[in-house]
């Protein structure tokens, strides 16, 4: 049961990381591939913060939140000069800049050893040792994620945020200030990657430079695009479905030296996969097909 | 030492360029950033190696690893992007699948031959030449001179050939060279088979002086693609001297940079220029 559980949490976990992709991606059209490295930095923030100063998750998690958006600056100001590909291949570099940080910042992150024995404090005297309350605060962070992500994307902030995503000429004709909302945007969207890494750390109580690589970017940005990044639920079906398919191989008995990569090929696949057939992602095409079916019965 | 440096600095200004030169090649030609590229850099250097380790002579199995890296990236092409540009998918889903045959290549290969680093050509280490001014051993000195002459003539070819003026036009406008009946599907595949030809030379030429590893054609890429951007993609001539020139900061980094940071002043001066070339890093003109 506590395997389960387990499960549960990381695909929480990995559905919040990538509803914060789908956020700046989805509704801006400015796909990230450094969702790894925020993801990181707000999970080193509450490890230094939880082992060096005994600042619980419940202070760690919003200081991981203010620095992760402290960190997605530089990913706001490329986005205000550049877009699509540029833009991508820019945050490419920014996501191997801050890994490299990881692993040669030794004084603080300890390099490749990583930071240890992270305590599981939630409040003052609360520990949380077991998997179902971790896997109920994970649930609670992926719901507010979505929740976050519906409200901003609903309203009339929203409906700006597509307008830069389909047409920035016409964001412009209108006179909205671009440079003030795709840095709100990707703001938010680093604070909620920031809430996960503090809750991965917390719960892992380990954290290393290899959980945070351009690997586990490109594993975030599948989940998003296979589930359906224009979506609100779709980042949660990809990440729950990436999040199981490996496991399930697990069972088969295959040695993990083969697994691994394994896990990686299937990725690079689905991937390839989905770009080519289902542009729009898993839900994004079945919500496409239903509204193209209800328009020819009407 | 200044002797030495310089020497080093002419070995990675070589190296570089060549990879700089394929990548602008390839990515200006399609008009995205083909990141799977790398991926080539990496099976040119695992297949020479296979051949070699089933006795076939060093230079037919140099030559195999060209054949199939060439291969590789026209299946590529033929497989995914032109079906995708067919589509009218736009540079940002190009991008997307190219990350997906990245991540793909570079497990199958980890798959197969295992992330331990190997050693190509399998021989105890070479005693250093000794230079005017310092010492190269005769692998990296033929490396230089390999990577200089492909180089020469991949640039020349593509300035005086009709072939390289196809694809300087493709890479100029897509459309008009279609409506001047250009065959735009062709020159593309043209560009790949000969940037892929290329850029499995250059893991090829790095195997032979390093060893190989399945994660070497990413920091290729990154090297590669710093320099082409640095040098400007709308030019193969700029994108290799740009090459050129990361090679050279790369070693005078390493002078005065700690050894572990000079990587990470790569990535940061990638973003700098990225972010300074704005929209015109893949030869895009701004009104």
């Amino acid at each position: 049961m506590e395997y389960l559980f387990h499960i549960v949490i990381i695909a929480g976990i990995y559905a919040s990381l990538a509803v914060s992709l789908s956020l700046s991606a989805g509704q801006a059209g400015l796909l990230s591939l450094a969702p790894a490295a925020i993801f990181g930095v707000g999970a080193y923030t509450t490890a230094l913060l939880a082992s060096n100063v005994d600042i619980p998750l419940a202070g760690g998690l919003p200081c991981a939140m203010a620095i992760a958006a402290v960190a997605s600056i530089p990913l706001a100001v490329a986005a205000s000069r550049l877009r699509g590909d540029h833009f991508i291949m820019a945050t490419l570099g920014y996501q191997v800049f801050l890994a490299s940080v990881f692993e040669n910042w030794v004084d603080v992150t300890k390099g490749p050893l990583g930071l240890a024995s992270i305590p599981r404090r939630i409040f003052d005297s609360w520990y949380i040792s077991s998997n179902s309350e971790f896997a109920c605060l994970a649930l609670v962070l992926s719901v507010l994620s979505v929740f976050v992500a519906m409200r901003l994307s609903n309203g009339a902030f929203g409906r700006v945020l597509h307008c830069i995503r389909d047409d920035e000429s016409i964001a412009l004709a209108l006179g909205k200030d671009i440079r003030r909302f795709k840095f709100q945007i990707l703001m938010v969207s680093g604070a909620i990657a920031g809430a996960a890494g503090s809750l991965y750390a917390t719960y892992t109580t380990f954290v290393d430079p290899s959980a945070f690589t351009i690997n586990e970017s490109i594993v975030v940005a599948t989940m998003a695009i296979v589930g359906g990044i224009r979506t609100l639920w779709g980042p949660v079906l990809g990440a729950a479905a990436l999040v199981l398919i490996p496991e399930l191989l697990r069972f088969s008995g295959i040695p993990h030296t083969v697994a691994a990569p394994l896990h990686q090929a299937i990725f690079g696949v689905a991937l390839i996969w989905i770009v080519m057939n289902l542009p729009q992602g898993l839900l994004g095409s079945a919500k496409g097909k239903a509204l193209s079916q209800n328009r020819k019965t009407k | 030492m200044e002797g030495q440096l310089s020497i080093n600095v002419c070995l990675a200004a070589t190296h570089y360029g060549l990879i700089a030169l394929s990548f602008a090649l390839v990515s200006r030609t399609a008009k995205f950033f083909h990141v799977a590229h790398c991926a080539i850099f990496t099976l040119g250097a695992y297949i020479t190696f296979t051949l070699i380790g089933t006795g076939v002579g060093s230079v037919a199995s140099v030559v195999g690893g060209v054949i199939v890296g060439s291969a590789a990236g026209c299946a590529m092409d033929l497989i995914v992007f032109q079906r995708l540009r067919r589509r009218g998918a736009s540079p940002e889903i190009q991008l997307l699948a190219s990350f997906g045959l990245l991540v793909t290549l570079q497990s199958l290969i980890s798959l197969f031959f295992g992330n331990e680093r190997h050693s190509l050509l399998n021989q105890p280490a070479e005693m250093g030449i000794s230079l005017l001014w310092g010492h190269a051993t005769p692998t990296q000195l033929l490396a230089a001179g390999v990577s200089l002459s492909v180089a020469v003539v991949i640039l020349l070819w593509s300035r005086l050939s009709t072939a390289g003026l196809i694809l300087k036009a493709v890479g100029d406008d897509p459309g008009l060279s279609l409506a001047r009946g250009i065959r735009t599907d062709r020159a593309i595949l043209i560009a790949f088979a000969v940037a892929s030809g290329a850029m499995a030379l250059g893991g090829i030429l790095q195997a032979a002086d390093v060893g190989l590893t399945p994660l070497m054609g990413f920091q290729a890429l990154l090297v590669g693609f710093a320099g082409a951007l640095l040098g400007g993609l709308d030019s193969n001539a700029r994108a290799y001297f740009g090459g050129v020139a990361i090679g050279g900061l790369e070693q005078l980094g390493a002078m005065f940079l700690p050894g572990q940071w000079y990587e990470s002043a790569i990535y940061l001066l990638l973003i700098i220029v990225l972010v300074a070339r704005g929209r015109r890093a893949l030869g895009e003109r701004i009104e």
